[in-house]
């Protein structure tokens, strides 16, 4: 496998994460998804989000970044700047 | 000489631990200084010293103390301190219990089995034969039944809820409020604010805009059942994110803006997560909601929280069908609004219209709209 294709694993794998947690089909959630769009993404579910995601990577997120991440897109960026996604 | 005593951090807790000393015995410490860190039954908070001088320790951590306990004492002087600290070696050492007589094949089945010399002082008796020995092999070999011990966050949640059940008569109310106009609210503020404004934070701004035109529930209640009106609306809101039952306070909240109240409430959520908890986040409310929101939780009777005279309990957004104007059928959401109340102070015609007035807020988009502005106590009765 390239680093690449693993790449897309990883972000495909990350996808599922949010929607499972979410409650809803990774094919509803787009790079812009976000608690303004969202139902479901309450701040009682980003709670859950960052928990889950903490958990399954291995990293922390610092009050700011938690209360600064608005979409699927910042919520990647985040992981990416951990390392924890290529 | 001034004495470090423990002060009193909550309502809860009669006793707290000290964890740490921040200075070393005979360092000099200056006026207002944190001396020391205690650890209450859900947070840390630091000791401080309104007296600067030379720090003697008087009890080392990890201990548990009871409030007023004196911990440490501050000195004028080196000199004064080290006078001090030799008299109490000195009575420590003259306090000493006198030496155990142990025969040796006593010792002998000690040394076996492990068995310390402050078991063995445990027994009370000044000479210790092979059986009294026997006798805690027995019961130490004894399979220990299994047992859950809660953690002590937990006892102090046991305690509230004892305290609250034995001295509130308490009444319940429920009213449902269709959720159509504060979802919609909720939409909008999202994409204005960037914030996660949903119905917590709605129902925490609609309470709090109700202060003036229902003092009574924001009370205090003494034993003697007078109450003292509160001067503004602290809400403490329940936040549970697995790590334990938090009551964190939102202060102020009828004076800040909606959005200023949910960067609080989501930070409350981290600090739960965290585990970094003060005690000035958790004490000073004077209402609570109990946010029951997860999905299918009908209906929720809180307690009341002592001193408080009443606490909201918010429950889980349900589905209904009924017919519209025209008669087709459509589907809406609802949540069912819980309010156990003190009928020491409040009865049930005055529950019904605080219960009322938050279901005409939430459901009225003009009444509704104005939770997102920033407005004080501007809904009175």
């Amino acid at each position: 496998m390239t680093d690449e294709a693993a790449g897309g694993a990883t972000a495909t794998e990350f996808l599922h994460i949010v929607a499972a947690v979410l409650k809803l089909d990774p094919a509803e959630l787009d790079d812009g998804a976000g608690p303004a769009t969202v139902g479901n993404w309450t701040s009682r579910k980003h709670i859950e989000l960052v928990v889950t995601l903490e958990e399954i990577y291995g990293v922390s997120f610092a009050t700011d970044e938690i209360l600064g991440i608005r979409s699927v897109c910042d919520l990647r960026d985040t992981l990416r700047g951990k390392g924890a996604l290529s | 000489m001034h004495d470090i005593v423990i002060p009193k951090l909550n309502t809860v807790d009669v006793t707290y631990t000290l964890v740490e000393w921040l200075f070393d015995e005979g360092d000099v410490v200056p006026p207002d200084a944190p001396v020391a860190i205690l650890e209450t039954s859900k947070a840390a908070q630091e000791v401080t010293c309104e007296s600067g001088g030379v720090l003697q320790h008087i009890v080392t951590p990890p201990a548990e103390c009871e409030l007023g306990a004196v911990i440490g004492r501050i000195f004028a002087s080196h000199e004064e301190r080290e006078r001090f600290a030799a008299a109490r070696t000195e009575g420590r050492e003259s306090a000493e219990p006198p030496g155990l007589i142990v025969t040796k094949y006593a010792r002998d089945l000690m040394k076996r089995h492990g068995i310390t010399d402050d078991r063995v002082r445990a027994l009370g008796k000044s000479v210790i034969k092979t059986a009294d020995i026997e006798t805690l092999i027995s019961k130490q070999d004894r399979e220990p039944e299994p047992r859950h011990i809660p953690s002590r966050a937990q006892r102090a949640v046991a305690d509230i809820v004892t305290e609250a059940h034995r001295t509130i008569p308490a009444a319940f109310s429920v009213v449902k409020i269709y959720a159509a106009e504060a979802l919609r609210l909720s939409r909008q503020l999202a994409g204005l604010e960037r914030s996660m404004i949903g119905m917590p934070e709605l129902l925490i701004k609609c309470v709090a805009s109700l202060h003036s035109g229902f003092p009574l529930f924001f009370a205090s209640i003494q034993p003697d059942g007078n109450a003292f009106p509160a001067k503004e609306a602290h809400i403490g809101v329940t936040v549970d994110v697995g790590k334990g039952l938090y009551i964190p306070v939102v202060k102020n909240a009828g004076g800040r803006p909606i959005a200023h109240i949910a960067r609080e409430l989501m930070e409350f959520r981290v600090k739960a997560l965290r585990g970094s908890f003060t005690e000035s986040d958790l004490t000073g409310g004077n209402i609570a909601i109990s946010l029951n929101d997860d999905v299918g939780i009908v209906l929720t009777q809180p307690l009341i929280l002592p001193p408080h005279v009443c606490m909201l309990a918010l429950c889980a957004m349900q589905d209904e069908l009924y017919r519209d104007a025209v008669g087709e059928l459509s589907a809406r959401q609802f949540f069912y609004l819980g309010l156990s109340y003190d009928h020491r102070l409040i009865n049930g015609r005055e529950a019904a219209h605080f219960l009322g007035e938050i279901k005409k807020i939430l459901e009225i988009a003009d009444r509704i709209r104005r939770l997102g502005e920033i407005d004080g106590d501007s809904h009175d009765r």
